[in-house]
């Protein structure tokens, strides 16, 4: 942002500002709400992960209580985390996202606003189910039935306002976020509605359900998580560095080619199972295949950057954004490799999965979804983040939790993928072997809730109405930090009134 | 709503913007909109030709993968190639070894150190049951047990599943592996002494205590299996 | 508009194929497998019912899949075989009459495939799933006392309630399945795949 400060210094007042500020306007309710509520399900999700790690290297915790036992509890970490921060986040980023690059005003706000408060409770309504023991034990998809209209409807308003604006937008040219973003509105409903009809529903019996739950299950962090993320990491970048994306066939190349492969990569879940063969050749060549467009984007995104990575050392949106696209790279080369055969052989059914999982979806989603709010949340609310010091703390507790968590668990699952293919190790000894890593899970988590809930104060002052404000942004290196905003605040009213 | 408190020592920051704010109300009041940089574009660098020969070459990967390891492309086709399946032929392990293995499955009751669950589930170390007449052990391992049972001074009233499904080489090694641990001292058994053993048993089921002691006094059919203390090596060599 | 509608079509068709690859085609291909009538005239795979059905929702419930599976490998591949989760790989047709699968993806506990064949005694199942400590010590399995009806010291255990080892657990020294806890144990000694396919030699 410090770039931003020149654009208005030096070009003087950008040609566009106006219709950002009309945009702005008429989307920062909606997008307040849905941010806010995605922080919300953020710490249910954060808690809930503590709570389901701290039982497996103590299983007497909160133990003989049957709602709170480890497999409803992991079921609520993993499906606040997916649709309460994944799907609410992303949607509010969807949104303000195409608002901006359709140049269009928020449509059909009012209804946007109920519908995200309707799925809010569809979301409270499925935890609550499965706290009680109506799960419907098909992974990621264990919302009871009776939760999904909650969900699936609000979620049909998301996708008519998406289409609305790009059908209205101003430009004739398609930014690559926006190809993203439809494409997610499109691969998300056809998604939940299949694998819904599939599992659930019951249209089909047996392992034909598991491949299509698995196709499923990686497909909405591939589908909805992955292309969010880097719709907002096209935007961001190029936003903050004031410089083009790098090469528009670049562009072209990644998006097709993980529109192609993408969802084809599922099955990998289920190597070695009961399964025809050829469904997990094609699941690993679809994993494999995915190096294309992974390098690809990474070159796009990595030349962008290149003259600007001092600029991580003040902006905080930006060193979000390139936290986010670095770990896209690690974690996506990792799945690749993952869905090997011979590598699916020793992490299959390990620790290693889990590992991944978070390196995904903590080290390259979750902080392009706060790499988005940091930018949009001051332009939205017409206020800075009111201290420095804890963006500073949000940071260092993302990078190094998300670092320790995928660590630790990748190396853990590795070893205790050769343990377990070793059967003159008996069983209980492996078992014992993990819980140290188990443990330091739990330290990662507690580092990541840490950050969070810095964030949360930031992000709770911005929205709460005070009289202080700066007029310049919120920069990692200043000193700006909590304790200062309450002595100004002091010395400031006395004056004011 | 304009800055009551500007303290940033950072000079690389934004100036007040004070000074050069004109008088608009929706430029005062949307200051970070302001100061933003356009909205993003593309830029047009071409693709290295170098990079898109490399994305055919793993396109061709993918493709030898899919023709190489898609099995028979039916329902029941789980083999990834054709040709794999066929014989599997381990190499002959240390019955010991294969033995500790195998007694993996048996760690649920007996536990790891042979002691048993107490008033549960028996323990192995020391049991006249492990130790005593093999043919015995065996039948009873082969057919299951059930009822009220007296091991080592201790009573116990539990079930012995049946572990026919277990081939004779595991069966004889788990049973020379626990004649052979936490102190236990016997001969081993050889797989041809099981393989007789499970058929002489053929069709009994789960023994009773009194059942079992009956088999066991009654004499072995005498023909095939005549020797059996130090018949390992001679049988195993015949096979 | 057209640029919007290659886009758009583009996007459909990238996930329409893949549903028909790996939802359709899969699904239309099972319909070829069907269960095996054993010589004594019982199918296999056998619709669950009674007990074993009701447990097989108390398994649902309490989130067991997230650290067991229930598939075995094929031998040469993994250990599972060795370890004894198994006699032999499991295939499709071990599983036709499972609704929801329950084939799960992690291994923090062993795999329970055949726990049926592995472990059918009734008795050790209720102190297992009573206290996991009891039976496997140093597993991290949470205890499922709510399946149980306790039976404290000084009380008359009635005659087919179950005795802990030892001392007992604090004051309780028996211990008897209540109706969820017997339905549980029921699906548990339910799963079995000892009965030989022929496809499962591949």
């Amino acid at each position: 942002m410090v770039a931003d400060t020149k654009a208005g210094v030096v070009k003087g007042a950008p040609s566009d500002y106006e219709f950002r500020v009309e945009v702005d306007r008429s989307s920062k309710q909606v997008i307040v709400l849905y941010w806010a509520a995605a922080l919300f399900w953020l710490t249910v999700a954060s808690i809930a992960g503590i709570i389901s790690s701290i039982k497996l290297h103590n299983p007497g915790f909160l133990g003989g209580i049957e709602w709170l036992t480890f497999g409803r509890v992991r079921a609520v970490h993993w499906d606040t985390a997916i649709y309460g921060f994944g799907g609410v986040a992303a949607s509010g980023t969807l949104l303000w996202l195409q608002a901006r690059l359709c140049q269009v005003r928020m449509p059909y706000t009012k209804l946007l606003i109920a519908g995200g408060l309707v799925f809010n409770v569809g979301i409270l309504v499925g935890v609550v189910g499965i706290l009680m023991g109506q799960s419907t034990g098909v992974e990621t998809l264990e919302f009871p039935l009776y939760a999904m209209p909650f969900l699936v409807v609000p979620y049909v308003f998301i996708v008519i306002a998406n289409f609305t604006m790009y059908f209205k937008k101003k430009s004739s040219h398609t930014y690559v976020s926006q190809w993203y973003l439809m494409a997610v509105t499109v691969w998300f409903p056809v998604l939940v509605l299949s694998a819904e009809a599939c599992t659930n529903l019951g249209a089909v019996d047996g392992v034909a359900q598991a491949i299509a739950n698995w196709w499923y299950g990686h497909n909405v962090v591939g589908l909805f998580a992955t292309p969010t993320g880097i719709a907002a990491a096209y935007y961001l970048i190029p936003k903050v560095i004031g410089k083009p994306i790098h090469s528009y066939h670049l562009s072209l190349l990644g998006f097709w080619s993980n529109a192609i492969f993408y969802n084809w990569a599922g099955t990998h879940h289920l190597t070695g199972g009961p399964l025809p063969a050829w469904t997990i050749t094609l699941g690993v060549v679809g994993s494999m295949m995915m190096f294309i467009p992974v390098i690809t984007i990474g070159i796009n995104h990595h030349m962008t950057m290149l003259g600007s990575f001092h600029l991580l050392k003040t902006s905080p949106t930006l060193r979000f954004a390139v936290m986010g696209s670095m770990l896209y790279t690690v974690s996506s080369f990792q799945g690749a490799l993952e869905a090997l055969r011979s590598h699916q052989e020793i992490t299959h059914f390990t620790h290693y999965t889990i590992g991944h999982v978070h390196l995904g979806m903590y080290g390259f989603f979750a902080p392009l979804m706060f790499a988005m709010m940091y930018y949009a949340m001051p332009r939205l609310m017409n206020r800075e983040w009111s201290s420095a010091r804890l963006i500073r703390i949000h940071f260092w507790c993302t990078l190094v939790g998300t670092l320790l968590y995928g660590g630790a668990m990748c190396y853990a699952g590795i070893r205790q993928g050769m343990m377990m293919n070793d059967p003159s190790i008996p069983f209980l000894n492996i078992v014992q072997w993990t819980i140290p890593f188990l443990m330091s899970r739990t330290l990662a988590g507690l580092i990541l809730l840490s950050g969070t809930v810095a964030f949360l104060i930031n992000f709770v002052r911005i929205v709460t109405p005070h009289k202080l404000t700066w007029a310049t942004p919120t920069m990692l290196d200043s000193d700006r930090d909590w304790k200062q905003i309450l002595e100004a605040e002091k010395e400031a009213k006395p004056q004011h009134e | 709503m304009s800055s009551i408190h500007n303290d940033d020592p950072n000079p690389n920051q934004e100036p007040t913007h004070e000074a050069d704010v004109p008088p608009d109300p929706i430029f005062v009041i949307h200051r970070a909109a302001m100061r933003e940089m356009d909205e993003p574009r593309d830029g047009a660098e071409p693709t290295p030709v170098s990079y898109i020969l490399l994305c055919f070459a793993a396109l061709m990967w993918g493709g030898w993968y899919i023709g190489t390891y898609a099995g028979t492309w039916s329902a029941d086709g789980l083999a990834e190639r054709a040709t794999a399946g066929a014989a599997i032929t381990a190499p002959a392990q240390n019955p010991m070894e294969l033995g500790k293995e195998v007694f993996g499955v048996c760690v649920q009751c007996h536990q790891e150190n042979g002691r048993g669950v107490p008033e549960n589930y028996p323990p192995l170390a020391g049991s006249e049951y492990v130790l005593g007449d093999k043919r015995k052990l065996a039948a009873l391992v082969l057919r299951g047990l059930g009822g009220d049972v007296t091991v080592a001074g201790k009573h116990f009233n539990s079930q012995m599943p049946a572990w026919d499904n277990r081939d004779d080489e595991e069966i004889a090694a788990v049973l020379t592996y626990i004649r052979n641990s936490w102190g236990n001292k016997a001969d081993p058994l050889s797989k041809e002494f099981v393989a007789a053993v499970r058929k002489e048993t053929e069709g009994k089921g789960e023994w009773r205590p009194a059942s079992l002691d009956a088999f066991a006094a009654t004499p072995p059919p005498a023909a095939p299996v005549a020797a059996p203390p130090t018949a390992a090596t001679p049988q195993a060599q015949t096979k | 508009m057209s640029r919007t509608f290659v886009l758009a079509f583009g996007i459909l068709l990238t996930i329409l194929s893949s549903v028909t690859g790996l939802v359709i085609i899969p699904n239309w291909q099972f319909q070829a497998l069907k269960p095996v009538v054993k010589a004594d005239g019982r199918r296999y795979p056998e619709a669950y019912f009674g007990d074993s059905a009701k447990g097989r929702g108390v398994y649902i419930s309490q989130g067991c899949i997230y650290c067991h599976t229930q598939q075995v490998r094929m031998k040469g591949y993994g250990a599972d075989i060795r370890r004894g989760w198994g006699t032999r790989r499991s295939v499709p047709r071990d599983y036709l009459e499972d609704r929801p699968h329950q084939l799960g993806t992690m291994r923090t506990g062993p795999d329970l495939a055949s726990i049926g064949a592995r472990q059918p005694s009734e008795s050790w199942h209720a102190l297992h799933l009573y206290d996991p400590q009891l039976t496997s010590a140093g597993s991290v399995m949470p205890r499922y006392n709510y399946f149980f009806d306790e039976v404290k010291r000084g009380q008359m255990p009635p005659a087919d309630a179950i005795r802990l080892p030892g001392n007992g657990r604090g004051d309780v020294t028996h211990i008897l399945p209540n109706e969820r806890g017997r339905q549980l144990i029921a699906y548990l000694k339910r799963l079995n795949q000892s009965f030989p396919l022929p496809e499962a030699n591949q």
